[in-house]
């Protein structure tokens, strides 16, 4: 990913993070099972888009892969909870939870801890000389 | 169960309050001015504001409300910790950083410092005041309840107006004459409390219970819990209700000024590079007190080794005072009584702050001694805070859920968004700041509420938490004002550390290891 395009993903956050909010505030108000799915959704992309926001380009230009990996990790996670949880696939136990539990836990607490702890200790000083001078 | 019987557990629960006392009246000689007072003279290094931060964060609302939400609700509990995962990187992407550096700029010690700097709009300004005055209320409130429930178990005090009276007293002892440094340096003693207690209590509930298999197999088999306890959406929490959860948890965190305060702090911004380690792994080590008691008692319950709860928030106190070894306990007990403490002090702190410097900034009538005031004040919104928590009358974590979502709807979007993107507006950020505080506390009210008849419940579907429909229309407002609204200009420094287009020099105050200026840190 080129530099500009990399600036770009933070100047279109806050169109995102706009739909996003719009969105879940209308699944909110309605409900249902749609409602559900997309509220899911928005809820586990939202942190996402905002750090998109927060950041500046030393993120985007060091671990530009590191968004969207966060993002399906989350997003994934929640739709696999969403779809396990609906009882439409028997399965047995894993270390004593169901494995919607575990994916619940795994998926949207465990990996992003490792994750986010990481990257942001990793990228926090590097480059400062050139990253003091833009957005 | 009053524990007279058990006298190491008194004494070392006396021996901790003492100890937090001490640290007050040392703190009250190093307390000399209004910076002193509220962001401990910008003096705190790394260690100490990330696990004061933790501590100020996670509370009563942890260490009591979560075991009893646990009972009442099974694992679905869990997404509201959930989000630990990402929020402390998130605080640091966004407005931690950002935070840090206006103070090295400008003479910023609260919230609405921050949001005045930013929008330069008293009505802003005030409305964040008002947002953190009613939000501390509840949140205090909410500590002194799980502090009245507390040593009312511990000391056998008969009924929990004495407990709460006995705790607002000893916080009212230290936090007065202390300030935020009496508050951050006994925020260390009980953030290391605390991750020490919830680590070892951890491992006494799989040792009661005869391990993780055996505990999950007694709650899944019986009758009272069943499978659906150990499932993400238990019996009782709907899938509009968990991911609200973790909604309002996750990225209402942003808004939380107990915990954004401490970056006020933290001597060198360089130094938050580390920020996300501190506070990520210490936070989860806590979180194993809330899954350690909150499945062992209803283990123990499904066996017939523990009477069923009338008062789910009594789970920890229950277990700790009869399933694990006397000075165990008492060690326990005192890092729970920490974690009520620290977050209950960091509010007294912002609270104060909110009545007697940001409102009066805001209407354009600064105190002449803020310091003297604040110590007023901090007996004030104290009494207030314990007579509605008092009345209030459920859970503790369900006022805590409250008092969560009121900062998030609140403050969340403007100082997440407002800081880091340069659209938003003055009027935007009033906006969203208004429009999440009435409906928060208006959907609660009209959920609560049982004195007028004539008034309906809340129009939401089953499931959806107030809290997260507020947030999600606060985000709304932000957004749509903030595109239909023309930019208004920013001064070039605080566009430079906020922005962060442009060059600026953040002061650093000297430190052993390195002094002078530093670059404003990403």
């Amino acid at each position: 990913m080129s530099n500009r395009k990399q600036t770009a993903v933070r100047r279109a956050a806050p169109g995102w993070l706009t739909a996003a909010s719009l969105s879940m505030l209308v699944a909110l108000l309605v409900g249902g099972r749609l409602a559900e799915w997309m509220f899911a959704l928005g809820a586990t992309i939202f942190p996402v888009l905002l750090i998109a926001l927060g950041t500046r380009r030393k993120l985007h230009r060091l671990r530009p892969w590191f968004l969207p990996v966060l993002g399906l990790v989350l997003g994934l996670s929640a739709a696999g909870v969403l779809y396990l949880s609906a009882g439409e696939v028997e399965a047995d136990p894993i270390a004593g939870l169901p494995p919607a539990t575990l994916l619940m836990l795994i998926g949207l607490g465990c990996v992003p801890l490792v994750l986010v702890t990481w990257i942001y200790t990793a990228t926090f000083d590097a480059d400062p000389e050139r990253e003091n001078t833009d957005g | 169960m009053p524990v007279t019987a058990k006298p190491l557990i008194i004494v070392t629960a006396g021996i901790y309050l003492l100890l937090v006392l001490a640290i007050g009246v040392w703190a009250a000689t190093r307390t000399r001015n209004e910076k002193d007072f509220f962001i401990a003279g910008q003096r705190v290094g790394l260690f100490v504001t990330g696990l004061a931060t933790m501590s100020a964060a996670f509370s009563g609302f942890v260490f009591l409300g979560g075991p009893g939400l646990t009972y009442r609700l099974g694992l679905s509990s869990l997404w509201i910790v959930l989000p630990v995962g990402f929020t402390a990187g998130l605080l640091c992407w966004l407005p931690g950083k950002r935070l840090r550096s206006l103070a090295g700029i400008r003479e910023v010690y609260t919230v609405p410092d921050a949001v005045a700097c930013r929008f330069r709009s008293r009505r802003a300004t005030a409305a964040a005041a008002i947002a953190v005055a009613l939000g501390t209320v509840a949140y205090l409130g909410a500590q002194l309840l799980a502090l009245g429930v507390l040593l009312q178990s511990i000391f056998g005090l008969g009924s929990l107006a004495r407990g709460m009276g006995l705790g607002l007293a000893v916080l009212l002892a230290y936090g007065v004459a202390g300030g935020m440094i009496a508050g951050v340096y006994t925020d260390l003693v009980q953030g290391i409390l605390m991750v020490l207690g919830a680590v070892v209590v951890f491992g006494q509930a799989l040792r009661t219970t005869g391990g993780w298999g055996e505990l999950t197999r007694s709650i899944a088999e019986s009758e009272a819990f069943g499978p659906a306890f150990l499932e993400p959406f238990g019996p009782h929490a709907p899938a509009l209700t968990a991911f609200g959860f973790f909604f309002v948890f996750g990225v209402g965190v942003l808004g939380q000024p107990q915990m954004l305060h401490k970056f006020y702090m933290l001597d060198d911004p360089r130094k938050l590079k580390w920020m996300p380690l501190v506070l990520g792994s210490s936070q989860t080590l806590c979180l194993l007190i809330w899954v350690g008691i909150g499945l062992a008692v209803p283990a123990l319950v499904a066996r017939g080794q523990l009477a069923a709860l009338a008062r789910p928030d009594d789970a920890a106190p229950l277990f700790l005072l009869h399933h694990t070894p006397e000075v165990l306990a008492g060690l326990v007990l005192a890092g729970v009584i920490a974690a009520i403490m620290s977050t209950a002090d960091s509010f007294m702190n912002i609270g104060a702050a909110a009545l007697v410097r940001d409102l009066p900034r805001a209407f354009g009538r600064p105190l002449r001694n803020e310091l003297t005031w604040g110590r007023f004040a901090v007996v004030a919104i104290s009494v207030v805070a314990a007579l509605v928590a008092y009345g209030y009358g459920d859970l503790i974590a369900l006022l805590g859920t409250f008092a969560f979502g009121t900062f998030a709807a609140a403050l969340a979007p403007t100082l997440a968004v407002g800081l880091a993107w340069e659209r938003v507006t003055a009027r935007a950020a009033t906006a969203s700041i208004v429009t999440g505080l009435v409906l928060n506390v208006g959907l609660e009210f009209l959920a609560k509420q049982t004195l007028f008849a004539a008034l309906p419940r809340p129009p939401l579907p089953p499931g959806v938490l107030p809290s997260a429909v507020a947030l999600a229309a606060s985000f709304t407002v932000l957004f749509a004002v903030s595109w239909c609204s023309r930019p208004e200009a920013i001064d070039p420094d605080l566009r430079a550390v906020l922005i962060g287009s442009g060059t600026v020099t953040v002061p650093v105050r000297p430190t052993r290891s390195a002094g002078g200026a530093a670059p404003a840190p990403e």
